[in-house]
């Protein structure tokens, strides 16, 4: 097995959001600010890995008709256990992300991955494919909140960018953000149909 | 085939166990953090709901069977006559999760202070504009649909309350359609403007308000009918 690969297909080649189109919905929403999309970047890298690694290692011992079952409660222990540490500890950040935080115990990446991957592999490189997906997740989110919130809020980490500058502020509103996903899809097909022919 | 049923309840078994081990543990962590940051919140929200007044302890008014309505009582000494002041919360169903106001009146029903102990709505998409909690009259306006719930004492949220006479019909108004220099007469004519678009959401506040006030009002008479039945004891005495 290459470790490289299994790292870097979540990456690029497989990336979760734009060549699978899961997790649109937290991607979509959360996406308004930076500091917003690095929090949920982390909860999701922490998760993945953190359930991944945990399945991975049960999974001799988990009986396939439970299996889902038993993904579901580990993924919600995990998500609650960040939700909690989040609201003590940065209730600012806790209160931007909402409802989408809890709504990762149904995020399909986390789930697929567990049951595609991490119920058939070993520890590293269940860890590595979940360090690989949350990071192609992750840098979308990245990539689309800079541009929203650059564009749409005139911001950066909340900073004001050009004083006086009343922004396009459709970009910072959800259909700014379908736009945006809309033409990052768009490249990426043009670049990968390109390289086919 | 009972060998099966035996593994996969224990393993269920122990997952669940230790998931909710796993839980236990972190709440028991980060529970009196996040009690204490809520009290601190709680009696913050009623000082500044109330501001200058010497707070009482909660009190609950009957609305059914099953609700109350939550209120405290505030006084001020003026010269020589006590001033009383009244907090209550109202709570809505915003577009996301509910949305919890501290609406604090004096005893002419005027609106003195309001704190938004939960900013909650619409914390995903299209959050933000509590940044822009000053914007309408700045002249621009606000992207998304919170409620401006950032609150700070001075953000635009508390400041167009203030001063609203809830004994008259409180109205509101979309900021889409005004201008900078309609927005001070709009507050003037005892409305409110809601953030471009978040109409429906603001119209379920305001309502919330006004329906909490007019259940609270017959506190407030009571109260004024005995304050003067005292007055005039005094007086025949």
């Amino acid at each position: 097995m290459n470790y490289f690969d299994e790292f870097t297909k979540g990456i690029i080649k497989r990336n979760p959001v734009i060549v699978l189109g899961l997790g649109l919905c937290p991607v979509l929403a959360v996406s308004v600010s930076l500091e917003n999309a690095l929090w949920m970047s982390a909860v999701a890298t922490f998760v993945m890995i953190s359930s991944n690694v945990i399945i991975s290692l049960l999974k001799d011992f988990i009986p396939a008709i439970i299996r889902i079952p038993v993904f579901m409660t580990i993924v919600t222990a995990l998500v609650t256990v960040s939700e909690l540490v989040i609201n003590a500890y940065h209730p600012v950040v806790y209160s931007n992300l909402g409802i989408y935080l809890p709504l990762m115990v149904v995020n399909c990446i986390i789930l697929g991955r567990a049951e595609e991957f991490a119920s058939k592999n070993g520890i590293i490189a269940s860890a590595l494919d979940g360090a690989g997906y949350s990071l192609g997740f992750a840098i979308i989110l990245v990539v689309l909140a800079l541009i929203r919130e650059t564009l749409g809020s005139n911001k950066f980490f909340g900073f004001t960018l050009i004083n006086g500058f009343q922004p396009p502020s459709v970009i910072a509103m959800a259909p700014g953000a379908f736009f945006i996903i809309g033409l990052i899809l768009w490249g990426v097909n043009r670049f990968n149909s390109g390289k086919r022919v | 085939m009972k060998r099966n049923i035996v593994v996969q309840i224990s393993v269920s078994i122990l997952v669940i166990v230790f998931s909710v081990s796993a839980i236990y543990y972190v709440h028991g962590a980060t529970y009196p953090v996040i009690a204490g940051r809520e009290l601190d919140n709680r009696v913050r929200g009623l000082e500044i709901a109330l501001p200058g007044y010497s707070i009482g302890d909660e009190q609950r008014l009957p609305v059914d069977d099953s609700r109350t309505l939550s209120y405290w009582v505030g006084t001020r000494i003026e010269g020589d006559t006590e001033k009383k002041g009244y907090v209550f919360i109202s709570i809505v169903n915003g577009y996301n999760y509910s949305i919890r106001i501290n609406i604090g009146v004096d005893d002419a029903g005027k609106i003195i202070g309001v704190y938004a102990a939960t900013r909650t709505d619409s914390s995903g998409i299209d959050a933000g504009s509590h940044d822009n909690s000053d914007s309408l009259l700045n002249g621009g306006f606000v992207p998304g649909r919170s409620l401006t719930f950032m609150v700070s004492p001075g953000s635009r949220f508390v400041k167009q309350f203030n001063g609203i006479d809830l004994n008259k019909a409180v109205k509101v108004v979309d900021e889409s359609y005004l201008s900078k220099y309609f927005a001070e007469d709009i507050l003037a004519r005892n409305s409110v403007v809601s953030p471009y678009g978040d109409k429906t959401t603001m119209e379920s506040v305001v309502d919330a308000i006004n329906n909490n006030y007019l259940k609270l009002k017959k506190v407030m008479i009571k109260s004024a009918q005995e304050k003067e039945a005292e007055l005039i004891m005094k007086r025949k005495k």
